[in-house]
């Protein structure tokens, strides 16, 4: 028993004083909140929605025939100012046509040369047609009227 | 562009009337007075225009029609402007450009008051001008069956000739073939449909 080496300082891990803290090993059940109030207000709205609903879409559609009536009730108007116009462009296209195809051999106002557009003595279009309308027009001004469509009154 | 010089259109002087010099909102807000008070006139037209569908034989009761919504406008500038007024710009401020009623109803009820008040003018029930509409008029029945737009006032009396024979086919060349207007439908008579 001779030469005892040194002892190599160390220090171990061991479980501190006491023990060590317990471990929560118990079930803990998730936070609950109570579904009865969702439910019941889901249910109450649909309800009372219901009926109001019902309620709005005969006021939406009381409102939707008031615009329509007033509609109709300009339409008149607006229909024989249209008339007048329309009649007044269609002489001026005509005279306009006159000058310009004086000229031209075999050319008869308002036919391609001599076969008429319309057949009947008697016919007369009732709706205004854009070639009849904007025939002699310069592309300028047929776009001052691209909008038209939209306009509503 | 299509028309002839046989067509008659009618002259400059004959096309001459007054423009209703009224905006779209304004129009809108006067409609429902607007056809109690022209009643009369808006259905002879509207009656003409379906009747003849010509415009060229309604342009007298195109300028009664005008006529009247003129003086109606003047009449309501002078008794009821400021409601009427107000209840067009209302219109014209209206969301979405739409110059819906549901926006005006205070203004609305206003001009209506104004107008039963001063101008002796009711506007009839909500429902009124989306029904048919019955009109009593001396004017005559358009004698041509073929452009008549409503049938039942006056049934078309067609004295139906007999359909042209082969010796004919110089003057009605459908003999030759049997068949007008295409295939659509076969030849039935001959009703001088052009004049």
């Amino acid at each position: 028993m001779t030469g005892f080496s040194k002892v190599a300082v160390y220090r171990q891990e061991l479980p501190p004083r006491g023990g060590f803290t317990p471990i929560p090993w118990a079930r803990v059940p998730s936070r609950r909140i109570p579904l009865w109030p969702f439910v019941s207000l889901w249910l109450a709205s649909n309800i009372f929605g219901y009926f109001y609903h019902i309620s709005e879409k005969r006021e939406y559609w009381r409102n939707e025939m008031e615009l329509d009536e007033s509609r109709s009730c300009i339409e008149p108007v607006l229909l024989a100012e249209q008339d007048r116009i329309v009649l007044r462009q269609y002489r001026a296209n005509r005279d306009e046509e006159a000058k310009l195809m004086s000229d031209v051999p075999g050319w008869e106002v308002g036919t391609w040369f001599g076969s008429k557009v319309f057949k009947s003595r008697t016919y007369f279009p009732d709706r205004p047609h854009v070639l009849d309308y904007y025939g002699l027009a310069r592309p300028s001004n047929q776009r001052l009227d691209i909008n038209a469509g939209q306009w509503q009154v | 562009m299509s028309f002839t010089k046989d067509t008659k259109l009618p002259s400059y002087e004959d096309l001459e009337c007054p423009v209703v010099n009224v905006s779209s909102p304004a129009l809108r807000a006067g409609s429902f007075h607007l056809a109690k008070y022209c009643d009369l006139q808006f259905k002879e037209f509207m009656l003409c225009r379906q009747e003849e569908q010509d415009p060229r034989k309604c342009v007298k009761e195109g300028k009664d029609v005008s006529l009247c919504a003129i003086d109606f406008f003047r009449k309501v500038r002078d008794t009821c402007n400021d409601t009427f007024t107000t209840f067009w710009t209302c219109l014209d401020n209206a969301s979405e450009g739409e110059m819906g009623f549901h926006y005006c109803k205070k203004e609305q009820h206003a001009f209506e008051q104004c107008a039963k008040d001063k101008m002796n003018l009711e506007r009839p029930e909500p429902g009124y001008f989306s029904m048919v509409r019955m009109h009593d008029t001396k004017r005559p029945v358009p004698s041509d069956p073929f452009r008549a737009g409503s049938l039942e006032r006056h049934p078309p009396k067609l004295e139906v000739p007999n359909p042209p024979t082969l010796s004919q086919a110089n003057e009605y060349p459908e003999a030759r073939i049997g068949m007008k207007f295409g295939s659509r439908k076969p030849w039935v008579f001959e009703a001088k449909l052009w004049d």
